[in-house]
């Protein structure tokens, strides 16, 4: 049942994780300037044929990742909830004979390996280019891919969310955007702020995960589905 | 006999307004219940509260013997429910719609299920978004069978179809659902619906249990007494039993539940020119319960006293 489950998660948002897959493999490739076409207007300055730029230090690949992935985040996060609400299908899905806990344990899951499957490969994609030797002259480690995979794992964060404006019920815009105000603030701190040790992050992307998820658990427990 | 559903002061608040007031409901296995009332009575907001999907504010209810606050999933999957509008997801075809339901049930009756769908006609490829309203209720009736179920919850079960599809759909699903020692409750506010598949009914009025009895004995209880003054009818006291008492031109229509003596020397004291006792279907029965004060504009009221004078 909860590959039935996964698999109707996964083929919801099949399309906006496609969306921004794409999306993201054009960023990546008007970096490495696979597309040569691709105009320098796009505001990407490229790696491969016009490059100069050494690959995960400039703030170009940053900038690009960090606005698809937040976008997409958002994205998945309300359609998953958004979505049951306005075709009244939470009254079929929490009439199954499975706990809402469950339920919303497996949606979660979906949502966010569908955001990482979507995210993912395109800087990896990336990060094997840059460590492939002769394709660029400039230094690389891979440390040096450290800091996307900070902003991808901060955008988690965003994620969790549009997952709670969508579920919690609200009487106006300000107060079901909230979860999403509170939840902007330590993913622009973590953008933003140069912060001492690489887990310091971690530690607030965690901590700030967990709780929202102590949120949605508790909203999916209280509340009424009319 | 046990009892499927007991509900014992149950209690909902939206906001300030009391929308389910102190619900006592014993609805006994086996039989078919069917819950009236007007739009916004709180019938829709009962069911969703059996049902574990709205929390009660007061009040307790036990289904299948086990308190419905801690249903556990064995025992959810002992009960089927037809929300209203059929909710399914409209990307499915049929077909994926009963491989997403199939996992989760037990006692899933594959075979029960490509019946009904061969009886209706529906192709599994189909999607459910090129579906017709009536075909996304034959569906999810499917659905709601299929797992063999000992409680049917249906909550407006025929609403939004036109009156061919209703009575298509209401004649298979008393064929499909009852089966021995199967309880349905269902909601409706179409009368004839009723009449045709329940023994018991329940009519909800602003929240509040106004009606529990066999239907039958609604039917031959509630009595309307026209009386005839020839001039402006005077006002009847209030008295038990009585649900209302309007003027019309020169009558005055009572609306009595199981009419007796006290009633008669009510009536006797306002000395009307004449009297009339007519019998109600469950319709008028059920509009005479549940209209309240409010009649047709009064424009109409003073167009018949006109005929009526011309006619003299």
């Amino acid at each position: 049942m909860w590959k039935a489950l996964a698999f109707k998660e996964a083929r919801e948002n099949l399309w906006i994780g496609a969306a921004g897959l794409a999306i993201l493999l054009f960023v990546v490739a008007n970096q490495i300037g696979w597309d040569d076409s691709l105009p320098a207007s796009y505001g990407f300055s490229s790696f491969g044929t016009a490059g100069g730029q050494i690959p995960f230090v400039s703030d170009d690949f940053g900038i690009g990742v960090a606005a698809v992935a937040a976008l997409l985040a958002v994205a998945l996060g309300f359609h998953q909830t958004l979505g049951e609400t306005v075709h009244g299908t939470y009254l079929l899905l929490f009439h199954l004979p499975v706990s809402r806990r469950r339920l919303v344990w497996v949606k979660l899951a979906a949502g966010l390996a569908v955001y990482a499957a979507c995210t993912v490969p395109p800087v990896l994609l990336f990060a094997i280019w840059a460590a492939t030797p002769g394709t660029h002259a400039s230094p690389f480690e891979w440390s040096m891919t450290w800091p996307v995979w900070r902003i991808l794992l901060s955008m988690t964060m965003l994620y969790l969310a549009a997952f709670l404006c969508g579920l919690r019920p609200a009487r106006w815009f300000g107060s079901r955007l909230l979860p999403l105000v509170v939840g902007a603030m330590p993913t622009f701190l973590l953008l933003e702020a140069p912060l001492p040790w690489w887990w310091l992050p971690v530690l607030i992307t965690v901590v700030v995960d967990g709780v929202f998820l102590g949120c949605i658990q508790h909203v999916v427990r209280v509340r009424d589905f009319s | 006999m046990s009892d499927a559903i007991v509900t014992q002061r149950l209690t909902k608040y939206y906001g300030r307004q009391r929308v389910v007031d102190t619900l006592d409901l014993r609805i006994p296995c086996g039989s078919v219940y069917g819950l009236l009332g007007r739009n916004g009575a709180g019938k829709s907001t009962t069911i969703k509260m059996l049902l574990g999907l709205v929390h009660p504010d007061r009040g307790r209810i036990d289904l299948l013997g086990e308190d419905a606050a801690a249903l556990a999933p064995a025992t959810r999957a002992r009960i089927a429910y037809l929300a209203e509008g059929h909710p399914l997801y409209r990307w499915m075809t049929i077909g994926q719609a009963v491989r997403f339901a199939r996992p989760f049930y037990p006692h899933w009756n594959g075979a029960l299920v490509e019946q009904i769908l061969d009886h209706f006609e529906l192709p599994q490829k189909k999607r459910i978004r090129h579906l017709s309203r009536g075909q996304r209720a034959q569906v999810a009736l499917a659905l709601a069978v299929a797992p063999d179920p000992e409680l049917l919850i249906l909550d407006d079960p025929t609403i939004g179809l036109d009156t061919v599809v209703r009575r298509d759909f209401l004649e298979s699903m008393i064929q499909i659902i009852q089966r021995r020692g199967r309880t349905i409750l269902f909601s409706s506010h179409i009368l004839s619906d009723v009449e045709r598949v329940a023994d018991r009914i329940g009519v909800l009025v602003d929240g509040v249990l106004r009606v529990d009895c066999p239907t039958d004995e609604f039917k031959q209880s509630v009595k309307k007494i026209v009386l005839e003054f020839g001039r402006t009818p005077p006002e009847f006291p209030a008295c038990p039993g009585l649900i209302g008492a309007r003027p019309v031109g020169t009558r005055l229509e009572l609306t009595v539940v199981k009419p007796n003596d006290e009633h008669q020397q009510q009536i006797d004291r306002l000395q009307p020119r004449s009297q009339e006792v007519l019998d109600l279907n469950l319709e008028d029965a059920f509009i005479e319960y549940t209209r309240g004060p409010r009649r047709a504009l009064p424009v109409f009221g003073g167009e018949a006293e006109h005929v009526e004078s011309v006619g003299v």
